[in-house]
């Protein structure tokens, strides 16, 4: 069977599936906190093959056997930072995620977003949960809680939580944002909504103090639609391309086929 | 036998190995660092001048070169030409300008690329993105938790300080590469210092010509009608032979 036929329908599978990844970009331009997907298009296995010649020489070729796409990782590249002047916008300047919790106890990962209060299960206090009803935590993984009379808060670059009516605390002790990062955060499984989770191949959270957190602000989706649009043509000249080649493939097959009359 | 039909044949399966090669170039011609192929075929009049050679001087019988004419392929020669060079402002892409390769450590042992879009491992060493570790000259490449910057001559800084260097590297017997996956190769022989520029924050695009393949692929389409027309009209003209010669 001829292997031209099926090298050109692994370019067809693959950059189908890579347009998907650049659909899903496009729909998500104006989601604040997305981050892009990125396919990684890499050349498939080689066949070696042997032929030998009259005299008894041989000679040893390969053949390649297509492309796939060896990952599609998310993009944690900085988005745009946008000015709302709301009191509980958190946004990231920099590389990492703060911590939020459902619940369950169920921690996860996010850029920022809406927070706001709602009252805590404990008498007088109150915690900030965000849009989707996650709460934020401190450094030790606690739900952050202040005092419920308290409307003044703010948040420090550093993550440091300070508000009105607080006791005061000794140094070292201040509640803190969890904010972490991960050795490979491409590899970060995405619940949506802007929510991440850690996975075998993202590697464990680790203390970092290389972002700011800023308070006031949103951050937009990273998706840059020049790029998309361009990536977005190319996929499909190149699905054109290997599909002639799928049909002269197929007319080789049919020649042959009928080389008989 | 009719020796015309076979070697029609030989060369319709030399035509089916130039579309399977042109088939995985245009598959690739957004891969980063891939190299197009190119099929070499050995020609009639050479395999037939061996084999009169070979019968002369070691004796063999006519017979032999009679039995195997046509074309065969030859070799599939990767071409390593610059391909372009482009700009994707992400400081985790690397590639050369000029000669040479990164190398790579893989399950299989050393590998070498032209181009890499890097991550970090869980361990906080630099990988190509298929997991395979980076090679510098102090070996494995530690990075942690810190943005890095690449010169020229492949020397990593962290904040201004020396970390290591890339292994960049080149062979003089290019042939002898043979293509792995991933878009890396094997090494050739000859091992020597690269003379290209490392370059942060490009890529190198696949060195496949589109309109070099579309020709090929018309080309290679036509030649094969032509051959089995041929094949076609030499059968026709056995058929008169076996059922047509004995009849008044």
């Amino acid at each position: 069977m001829i292997q031209g036929f099926y090298t050109a329908k692994t370019a067809l599978t693959f950059r189908q599936m890579g347009m998907d990844v650049i659909s899903n970009n496009f729909a998500n331009i104006n989601t604040e906190g997305y981050k892009k997907d990125e396919a990684v298009f890499e050349d498939a296995l080689y066949n070696l093959s042997q032929k030998q010649y009259p005299g008894g020489d041989r000679t040893y070729y390969t053949t390649g056997s297509g492309t796939f796409i060896s990952s599609i990782g998310k993009d944690f590249s900085q988005g745009s930072l946008k000015e709302t002047g709301g009191n509980l916008d958190l946004a990231l300047n920099g590389p990492g995620f703060i911590g939020v919790k459902d619940d369950f106890d169920n921690l996860f990962y996010t850029r920022g977003g809406s927070f706001k209060f709602t009252p805590s299960d404990e008498e007088g206090f109150k915690n900030i949960i965000n849009d989707q009803g996650y709460f934020l935590v401190d450094s030790n993984e606690e739900k952050i809680k202040v005092s419920a009379e308290s409307n003044d808060i703010s948040i420090e670059t550093d993550g440091e939580v300070i508000f009105d009516m607080m006791e005061p605390v000794e140094e070292g002790e201040e509640t803190r944002l969890l904010m972490v990062n991960f050795n490979n955060p491409a590899m970060l499984l995405d619940y949506g909504e802007g929510r991440f989770g850690r996975s075998d191949l993202s590697g464990a959270p680790y203390i970092t103090e290389r972002s700011s957190v800023l308070q006031g602000y949103k951050e937009m989706s990273n998706v840059d639609l020049a790029e998309e649009m361009t990536d977005l043509i190319l996929h499909q000249r190149i699905f054109q391309l290997n599909s002639k080649i799928v049909q002269t493939a197929d007319e080789l097959e049919s020649v042959s086929n009928n080389l008989r009359k | 036998m009719d020796t015309g039909i076979k070697m029609l044949g030989s060369s319709m399966q030399y035509l089916k190995q130039k579309l399977d090669t042109a088939s995985n170039n245009v598959s690739n011609m957004d891969t980063p660092g891939y190299k197009k192929d190119t099929v070499i075929g050995r020609s009639f009049g050479t395999v037939l001048s061996d084999a009169l050679e070979s019968r002369i001087t070691k004796g063999y019988n006519l017979g032999q070169f009679y039995n195997e004419p046509g074309v065969y392929v030859d070799e599939v020669y990767t071409d390593f030409l610059q391909g372009p060079v482009e700009q994707t402002e992400d400081p985790w892409d690397v590639a050369i300008h000029g000669d040479g390769f990164f190398t790579i450590d893989t399950d299989i042992g050393p590998l070498y690329k032209r181009s890499m879009s890097m991550r970090k491992d869980l361990a906080g060493f630099l990988v190509t993105d298929t997991g395979d570790r980076v090679v510098g000259e102090n070996g494995h490449i530690f990075i942690g938790d810190n943005d890095f910057h690449i010169e020229e001559n492949g020397t990593i800084r962290v904040g201004g300080q020396v970390v290591d260097r890339l292994n960049v590297v080149d062979f003089a017997n290019r042939e002898g590469m043979e293509k792995a996956q991933n878009g890396a190769f094997t090494g050739g022989g000859g091992m020597v210092q690269a003379t290209g520029a490392v370059m942060q924050g490009f890529i190198e695009s696949s060195n496949v010509e589109l309109s070099e393949e579309m020709t090929n692929l018309i080309e290679i389409s036509n030649k094969f009608t032509t051959n089995q027309k041929l094949i076609q009209m030499l059968d026709g003209i056995n058929n008169i032979s076996s059922n047509r010669l004995g009849k008044v």
